[in-house]
């Protein structure tokens, strides 16, 4: 067991080095990356100050492998449109996105897990039609025109909840809600397929010889065991919807991480997007390897393998 | 008897398919069904109300007009135009390279897997969203460039799904056999295993098209996109952003076509993945 934490535990820190690498690259890609981060009308003289001072003109891998240094450090740069620290940028708006990505989650958990329990214990019913039918069009919806039709309804027609910013409980409501919109789908698809495999187990079938009821069986025994590929999706959707927060934010004005990568993208602040990227891609493998440990936690048979 | 069958087994391929048909000869065809220029704009019919009159002509407007009165049918006709023939051709490459990728990876094994699999593993590090927002801030946001990028999203998806059917068709006999007959490689991965990928690489490839297609608009909807002017639906629905208070179907109705194409296509992968599974 020691063995695959540490092999998981290098995988992720790989995987880190990867998105470091990928990212490094990217911002190269124009050639001239000095041009790329001043505006078009920028003097001769202001690109070469500004390669001068952030290094371009060294050769490649020495650029390469001073990042990586900076990066192990914490250095992530300065942004150019801030002159602060980029990481540090990045770490004030991480709150907002945690909140949002969080109760997004929260919801999509427990609806999708809700739906998707009744519609296995429910199964070939009207209801599990119902829930079928919601569960194949809320996946095909793009999540800022759901944002929109929320804020149309609910912010404009009904003023239940504000239309933007983050002022308290209240105004996460809108945001969260569209976060999740997505989600539900493929943690209620899950969460019903795995339930309903778990059913027709050989123990659950001596469940119900000796009399228990449904209701207790699906509950008490079933959803335990049903319970890990259920896991996988919301562990993948929670790394996505941080990502997928940009949209959302963008729509909200919700001030989090999603919303200053795309003014640093609006600025040519690319100091601030990659530092942005980098540390959200790292929360990303860290999700997946927290995962991973949560599994090894539930299913004990991970450990004999 | 018979033909009711075919059509019980088969009624998700059959609606989906006749819809996907109308959706593309109507787009590709734009020129022709549009009732106006989607470029056209007119001052005295700036955001008039769907099913309503021109005030500048004695047409109808049946979708209503944008914030330069331009028709909103007729640019949603022509967006479409593009935001599908963008998410095809992306959908194209990714396919064709992802699975090549995925074969050669598959039979080879061994290190030349070990290497493409890691490549695959680093890009999805990334998450692809924002890969794409990077890729296209540096790059530059014409079509292009939106193309390059989704595809480059898309590769990894094809790679690892045809690699790891390709790992069990190599056991199978008839590989075996071809092997031992001295068949050279690439003709067994042309002539036998190919073949066998094809449904799987068909249902990627829908399912592909339709997260193209909402990738295309989430950039086009963060500004992102081809250029302001060019009806693209995600583009349509950022316009219509700023009016949602005074003109809601700006952005509703660009939501909705793009729902109802991706539902259609997501009724086709569903089929196409029960003909698989048999």
């Amino acid at each position: 067991m020691k063995q695959y934490i540490v092999k998981r535990f290098l995988q992720s820190l790989l995987a880190i080095l990867g998105a470091a690498t990928v990212v490094f690259f990217i911002i190269r890609l124009s050639g001239d990356p000095a041009r790329l981060m001043l505006p078009p009308e920028a003097s001769e003289d202001q690109v070469a100050a500004l390669r001068e001072s952030l290094g371009f003109n060294r050769p490649l891998l020495v650029q390469y492998f001073d990042y990586l240094k900076d990066m192990v450090t914490g250095n992530f740069g300065n942004s150019l449109y801030f002159k602060e620290s980029a990481l540090q940028l990045v770490l004030e708006r991480m709150p907002a996105t945690m909140d949002l990505a969080v109760s997004a989650i929260i919801i999509a958990v427990v609806v999708g897990m809700t739906a998707g329990v009744i519609s296995a214990y429910k199964k070939n019913t009207f209801i599990d039609y119902l829930i079928n039918i919601w569960i194949f069009i809320t996946q095909s919806l793009p999540v800022f025109w759901v944002g929109i039709v929320f804020i149309m309804i609910f912010a404009n027609q009904l003023h239940l909840f504000p239309t933007s910013g983050n002022n308290g409980l209240i105004s996460l409501v809108l945001p969260a809600l569209t976060l999740a919109a997505y989600p539900i789908a493929p943690i209620a698809r899950t969460m019903r397929s795995s339930l309903m495999d778990v059913l027709q187990q050989s123990y659950m079938v001596t469940n119900k010889a000796q009399g228990f009821s449904k209701r207790r069986m699906v509950l008490k025994r079933g959803l335990k065991n049903a319970l890990l590929p259920v896991v996988t999706v919301i562990s993948l959707e929670f790394g996505v919807m941080i990502a997928g927060a940009v949209v959302t934010e963008t729509i909200f004005s919700w001030p989090g991480v999603g919303q200053l990568i795309m003014q640093a993208v609006s600025n040519r602040d690319f100091p601030l997007v990659q530092a942005s990227i980098l540390v959200i891609s790292i929360l990303y493998i860290l999700i997946s390897f927290i995962t991973d440990m949560i599994y090894l936690w539930i299913d004990p048979r991970i450990k004999v393998q | 008897m018979k033909k009711r069958l075919v059509l019980r087994g088969n009624w998700k391929g059959i609606i989906s398919s006749g819809l996907l048909g109308i959706i593309f000869i109507v787009t590709i065809f734009a020129p022709w069904f549009s009732p106006y220029d989607p470029y056209q704009q007119s001052l005295q019919d700036i955001l008039i109300s769907p099913l309503s009159h021109y005030t500048s002509h004695s047409g109808i407007s049946l979708l209503g007009t944008d914030q330069l009165g331009r028709d909103v049918l007729s640019r949603l006709l022509y967006g479409g135009q593009l935001s599908l023939w963008m998410s095809i051709v992306s959908v194209l490459f990714a396919g064709i390279t992802g699975s090549a990728i995925g074969i050669i990876a598959g039979y080879f094994g061994g290190k030349v897997d070990a290497v493409m699999m890691r490549l695959a593993d680093i890009q999805l590090s990334i998450p692809s969203m924002l890969l794409a927002i990077v890729m296209v801030a540096v790059l530059g946001s014409g079509l292009t460039n939106i193309v390059i990028v989704l595809s480059i999203t898309g590769w990894v998806t094809f790679a690892r799904v045809v690699r790891s059917q390709v790992l069990s068709l190599k056991e199978m006999e008839f590989v075996e056999a071809a092997k031992a007959m001295g068949v050279p490689s690439i003709v067994i991965m042309w002539r036998h295993i190919l073949p066998n990928t094809w449904f799987t690489i068909l249902t990627q490839a829908s399912l592909q098209m339709s997260r193209m297609i909402l990738l295309a608009a989430s950039l086009s909807f963060l500004g992102l996109g081809v250029d302001v002017s060019t009806p693209t639906w995600g583009g349509m629905i950022n316009d219509g952003k700023s009016y949602i208070g005074s003109a809601w179907w700006l952005s509703t109705i660009p939501g909705l076509v793009i729902a109802f194409v991706i539902l259609t296509i997501n009724l086709f992968s569903d089929w196409l993945r029960e003909k698989s599974e048999g």
